[in-house]
Parts: C-alpha cells; structure tokens; sequence
C-alpha cells in the first residue's frame, strides 16, 4: 500500500470530492499504477482518502491510502506524470496500513485571508461559539477551535477537521462579525489528536 | 492559463465551479495564434464535455498550421448572473479570453430549444446579438451540427453557417480565414467551399400569406460531405471531465448514417451516406483514447450501432486490444439488433428499446422495419441476460395514427410482462417504463410537410394509456406539449421564427431544453408580440410549397421524400438500405458501401 500526500490548488479546489476520486482512479489507469480491487459484487479500486474539504478550499495537506504494489517513489513519479493540473502528488510512503486517513486526522490547520482585522482573542475567549448546522440545529463549536492567531496577512487557527465542524461555517461566523471580502481559505496541514501533523506521527 | 482573481471570486458562490476553471487532463497547452477560434456548445458543462461534434471540430482546427481551437460552455444561471453582475465577459475555459477576443466562435446546433442558450451565450460575452449590429471588431459568428439543415430561424444572428459534415469545412474555413482578414471579403469568398452558407447574402421574398415565394440565390448550397471518414480527423486525446458529465466514458465514432430511413427520423436522412469505419481504425482510435483519458468504458456510437457491418469483428478486437477492465457501451440497438453477443457490458438491470409506435400497421407507416417477432427475441434475450427493467419510448401523433395504435403501446407492455414471466421470472421485479413524446415534423424527411398534434390531442391519446397501463411497477411519462411545440415551430421555421427568438430571449427565454427553465408564458408572448402564429408552422404543408430550408441540398431528392411519404400513408415499407439501393438519391454523389 501506499500512503500519498497531496495538494490541490490551481483551479483544482474547484473539483469535488467525489469527482476528485472519479479522476484518481483514472489518473491510476492512465499511469498504469495497478490499484487493487474489492471482492465484492460491484468491485471498487481500494483506495482510502482523507475526510473531504469544502469546494474552493485549497489544501497542502491531503491524504490518500492507494492499495498497490508500487514502490513510493515509483508511484509519485507515475502519478505526477499523469495528473491532471493542480493535483500533486508531495510525497508518498509505503505503508501495510489504510493508516486512519479519515479517522485519525481530527483536527487541521487553515490559513484564513479575507476576513476584516480582528483581535483573534476576542474569539479564544468566548464561552461558546455557536455555528448553524446543515439540519437547522444550532451547535456550540467552541471547544472545536483549538487556537487562532494572526499570521501571514490573515488568520491561522486549529479546528477541528470531520467531527462536525466545518471551516466555511466558522468563517461565515467571522465574516457575519467583523465583515470580510474575497475569502480564501488554505488547509495547511491535518492534525492528529495530540496536535501534530499526521505524516509526523504516521509516515515515518 | 490562470484564472483571473474577479473570476476565482465569482467561483467561490456558484454551485459546481469546476465546470468554469479548465485545466482537465488532456487540454492542450494554448497561446492565442494568428486564427482564434473558439468552439461553443450551447448547454451546460456536463452535456457538452459529452458531445463529440465539438472534439472533432477541435480536431479538425488545431490540425490547420495558424490556427487555435479553444472552447466554451453555456454557464448555469447563477454562474452567468454574477458575470453579468461584476461585468466579467463570458471566456473561454482553455486559455481564459474573453469570446468577443476570438477572430471566429462556433456554435454547434444540437437541439432546436438550444437556440435561445446560443443568445444568452452571446449576451454574456458582451456580442451584439443581431448580426447586422456587429461591426468588424466583433468576431465572425458561425454555427453547424444536425439542426443547421434548417438555418433559417438563426438568419437574423449568424454570419456563417457550415451545413453538413465539419471535416473538411472546417478546414477549409479555418484556412480561409487566415489568408483574409476582412469579414465581409472574408464570408464572401467562403461560400465557394461546399457547405457555407452566408445569411447575408441571400434574401428570401414571401407571399403575403407568409409562405415561401422564392430565395435570391441560384444554385442550392450543397452540405459538406466527409467521403473518407476512415481517414478523416478523430481527435485521439480527449478532456478528462472534472465534474461528472452526461456520458462519462471514451467514445468511438463506429460508423456515420444509417441504413434505416425511418420516416421520422432526421439524422437518418440528413447523415446519408453510411459510412463504416474500419475495426482497426477503430481499435486502434479506442486504445489511444483509453490509454489518453484512463476512462474505464468505451461508447461503440452510431445512429445504430447493431447494423454496424463489422460489429462481430470489432468487438473480439477490442477485447483482445483493451485492458480487460474496459466495458463496451452500444448506446444505440434496435430490437432487431438486439444479440446476446452485444448485450452491454455495464448495465446489467435496464435497457432501453424505441418502437416508436403500438402497432404493426403504425410501424409500417413510419418504415420503423420491427416485427413482433423482432420483439420478442430481443426482449428473450435481454430477459435470459438478466435485465429486469425495460424503457420503452414512442411517439404520439405520428401520420396516421388512430386509437388503435395507442392501444397498441398498451399490448406491448403486456407482451413484455408475458415475456418475462415465460423466463421464469417473478412478474413483480419487472419494471417497465413507457415514455411517449410528441411527434415533431423535421426537414429533410419524408414527414417534413406533417401537421403537429395539437394539445388536446396529446391529451386525449395520453388519457387513453394511461387508462390502459395500468400494471404494477409501470410508469408512463409524456413530454411536455408546450415545448414539443415551440421545438415543431423551430426546426421548420423561416426567417420570421428570429424575431421570436430574440424576443424569447429578452424577456429571459435560455435554457430551454430544462423542463425547470423553460417557461411557455414567455414564449407565448414573444410570438404575439411579433404577430407569428405557432399553427403556420405546425400545420401540413402543400406539397408544392416553397419550404424554409429548400435552398439546401442535402443530397436527398424531394421526389423521393415524396415517394416515402405516399409509401408511408400506403403503410408500405421500404425497408434498409442493406437490402439494396432506395435510390434516396444519395447514390448520384457518392458510392455507397451496402
């Protein structure tokens, strides 16, 4: 197996996540990377991927576990090579694990530009941070953010990442606060629960 | 090339934004060169990255030293409405220029309820609609594809029509175009190469009734015809779609024309001659596009792919040649057609039929050459591979018809139950849909001179299936008559139909052809406001009446036309092509291979 790390930019985090996994497995074919097969009824290539990001949001720090027997460097060489624009594979390991891409990246890092200046203190200390769900409900999130602080001409902050708490409700919050413009929203990096980076804790 | 940041702004609040951004696997690199030319499908997206009219042409164009092919699609509304809003011009998807930067757009006509679409494309791109407002500083505005057979309706905004097959027209044009600048030098010299027609230089004159009294033209313009499709361009590399399209695989173009003639049918008519290509060609195309995309099907596309001469030969081809893992699509199979041995590989539950008509009689009528036994083999078949959910599609208010036949729709589906419950399958788990949709009188067949139904008939003939359909798991859905209508009006209209169509789209008419968009208040308005009557262009038409689209010729004799539809209400079949020569009048022009 191997574990791929990857960004999307470039136009590309326009592309959704279930086309995005249409066009990996395309990309596989075209690359003539051999992706191994489910058993089942309707076989499906086995390939795992991080929890999805909203569309528009860039990402440096996406994950996915590809069953096959390709060597690392082999793979991202391959992959590269017939990938369409603004997918790239960064670094890819061997592993003998799916390695919890979905489940073990709980939280992840964004860097924010666009919203009006604000004292980022004035969110860390607030009691309850409430952010209107899908269904209607309303949800305190505020153990969810983790840390802000300003940083390269926006925000940088810790949130949590497939538990409930989506970057693009957090922002429409602060823009709804302070006002904002053209946002832009960069995932730098997925976290595990002790804060480090996943590759950190699992790709070495 | 990049994507401005006024546009990644825009992207940001529309649904679907990867349908705006380009980049797919497979875009050629592109820098704007002496001839800019940019290829526009008039709907969305997902439909577009379907067609394979606009590859070719793409193709055709890139091939020609000089010149570029770069594309556009029809934004959805939301899309469209903030271009409007932050003033960013509709551009193109390859290298993001503006469509009023181009030296030439084409418009591929597909579909009649698609013309309003080519208007709003116009509008957001900041091009005066009408041709005779667009100066030398616009480009050349051109249009092809099945429904330019009839260019009339589009007269008042197109400079250039190219009837027939893009191939060598195109060529021709786009070599044309880059020895002479000057538009009107440019359109002028253009109608010597064979399928160019330029509105502007012809006038029709009418009766004051509205018909037709003559065109200021002396000879006909002859369609553009590709006599070597074997060797003719294919585009071996296509765009790997970013957002999900409409049919998401490799397509192979397996043969052009049909040898069928089924009265109704346009494409049967207006694509004469077949021509087959050859299997290795094919495997050899099919290969290359696998190899080039990773797409993990292949589309065997034709008007109807199971008359395909050497469909045996190609199929055992491309299964030796393929990655094992690549299914074959044959969209199009007539039931008679219908083999064991071409049964598709990726649908294992539903297959769709068209008898077009409920009887025998009515079947005849339309020269749709199926037999009840035609019928039952294929559905046997279909049923022995494990199928368990058939779609039906006819057609209501075809010359002729009578309760009877309606009647008739209702015996086949209880014929197919029959069927199925004979393969020792339980009743219940079969599913049937039956789809009815209005019969439209189209040029260049020989039911062009029909009458169209009108509403109460529809409902009258609809109110009696679905009395008599009434079984479990059978659904029975019917076309919407407003919009069959304005579609009958479209494709049989005269220059008159512009004016409408430009109202139409002022009071906010595009995107027709989307049952949710289409609204036919406005329509309706637009034709009173220009004193154009529907009913003088849904009615029969006189037999010596000079129609709209007489000044093409697409081979076909009107005699013969006329000979099919004295057949037709004589309930005589003519029969395939395969069974020899019709004489349709093709054969003066060109050697067919049957």
């Amino acid at each position: 197996m191997i574990l791929m790390r990857y960004c999307k930019d470039g136009g590309a985090e326009f592309i959704s996540h279930l086309d995005m996994l249409k066009n990996f497995g395309r990309t596989f074919a075209r690359a003539k990377i051999a992706v191994k097969y489910s058993a089942g009824y309707h076989p499906h290539m086995l390939v795992y991927m991080s929890a999805p990001i909203g569309v528009g949001i860039k990402s440096y720090s996406e994950y996915c576990v590809v069953d096959t027997d390709e060597t690392a460097e082999e793979f991202k060489r391959k992959f590269n090579l017939y990938s369409q624009s603004g997918i790239k594979c960064t670094a890819a390991w061997e592993t003998d694990s799916k390695k919890g891409v979905a489940s073990d990246i709980v939280k992840a890092q964004y860097l924010i530009k666009g919203i009006n200046d604000f004292e980022p203190k004035e969110i860390s200390d607030l009691d309850e941070f409430i952010i209107t769900a899908r269904d209607g409900s309303e949800k305190n999130v505020r153990n969810l953010i983790y840390s802000i602080e300003k940083a390269d001409g926006g925000i940088r902050c810790v949130l949590g990442f497939g538990n409930g708490l989506r970057v693009e409700k957090f922002v429409e919050k602060l823009v709804g606060f302070y006002g904002g413009d053209d946002i832009d929203i960069t995932k730098e990096e997925g976290l595990t629960a002790d804060g480090r980076p996943f590759e950190e804790s699992k790709c070495q | 090339m990049e994507l401005n940041e006024k546009i990644k702004k825009i992207l940001k609040r529309v649904e679907k934004p990867a349908r705006y951004i380009g980049g797919e696997y497979g875009e050629r690199a592109l820098s704007p060169s002496a001839l800019n030319y940019c290829i526009c499908f008039p709907d969305v997206y997902e439909v577009a990255m379907s067609n394979l009219s606009i590859r070719i042409v793409s193709e055709v164009i890139n091939r020609v030293e000089g010149a570029v092919c770069d594309r556009c699609f029809a934004p959805w509304t939301d899309f469209g409405d903030e271009l409007k809003k932050n003033g960013v011009p509709l551009y193109s998807l390859g290298m993001k220029m503006p469509l009023k930067d181009f030296d030439m757009i084409g418009f591929t006509l597909q579909y009649e309820m698609s013309y309003t679409t080519i208007l709003y494309m116009l509008d957001l791109a900041g091009i005066p609609l009408l041709r005779t407002e667009r100066g030398d500083d616009y480009p050349i505005i051109q249009a092809g594809g099945p429904c330019a057979v009839n260019p009339e309706p589009l007269a008042d905004f197109i400079d250039i029509f190219v009837i027939g097959d893009g191939e060598e027209s195109m060529r021709d044009l786009a070599e044309l175009k880059l020895k002479i600048s000057d538009k009107r030098e440019f359109l002028k010299a253009a109608t010597a190469i064979q399928g160019v027609y330029v509105p502007s230089l012809m006038e029709v004159e009418y009766f004051p009734d509205g018909r037709i009294k003559g065109f200021s033209i002396d000879k006909p313009i002859k369609k553009s015809l590709c006599r070597d499709l074997d060797g003719g361009a294919f585009p071996e590399k296509m765009l790997v779609p970013n957002v999900e399209s409409v049919f998401d695989r490799a397509v192979i173009e397996v043969m052009r024309g049909c040898y069928r003639g089924c009265r109704f049918c346009q494409a049967g008519f207006i694509y004469r001659p077949v021509r087959p290509r050859k299997p290795e060609t094919l495997c050899a195309q099919a290969v290359k596009l696998i190899e080039n995309t990773g797409f993990d099907e292949v589309g065997l596309n034709s008007l109807s792919t199971g008359d395909y001469p050497y469909l045996k030969d190609l199929i055992k081809k491309l299964k030796c040649e393929l990655p094992k893992d690549v299914k074959l699509a044959l969209p199009s199979l007539r039931l008679d057609s219908f083999d064991g041995e071409f049964v598709q590989e990726t649908k294992k539950n539903s297959l769709t039929f068209a008898p077009e008509a409920g009887t025998q009689r009515l079947r005849d009528v339309i020269n749709k050459d199926i037999t009840e036994d035609d019928v039952e083999r294929g559905l046997n078949m279909a049923f022995e591979n494990g199928y368990s959910g058939i779609k039906l599609y006819f057609m209501f208010g075809l010359p002729t018809e009578t309760d009877e036949d309606i009647y008739g729709i209702s015996d086949i589906v209880a014929k197919i139950r029959k069927i199925y419950s004979a393969n020792k399958n339980k009743e219940r788990n079969l599913r049937i849909s039956v789809s009815a949709s209005t019969f439209i009188p189209k040029p260049f067949t020989p039911f062009q001179w029909e009458a169209q139904i009108t509403e109460e008939d529809v409902k009258h003939k609809a109110g009696l299936l679905r009395e008599k359909l009434f079984y479990r798991n059978t659904n029975l859905s019917w076309n919407d008559f407003a919009l069959s209508e304005i579609e009958a009006v479209l494709a049989r209209g005269d220059r008159k139909v512009g004016k409408v169509l430009y109202s139409a789209y002022k009071k906010g008419c595009y995107f027709d052809g989307w049952s949710d968009k289409f609204d036919p208040e406005k329509w309706n308005a637009a034709f009173e406001e220009n004193g154009v009557d529907k009913r003088f262009y849904t009615r029969e038409w006189g037999e010596d009446e000079i129609l709209p689209w007489d000044f093409i010729d697409c081979f076909i004799d009107k005699k013969f036309l006329l000979k099919e539809r004295k057949k037709a209400y004589a309930g005589e079949v003519t029969g395939s092509c395969k069974q020899g020569c019709k004489a349709c009048g093709i054969q003066k022009t060109f050697r067919c291979d049957v």
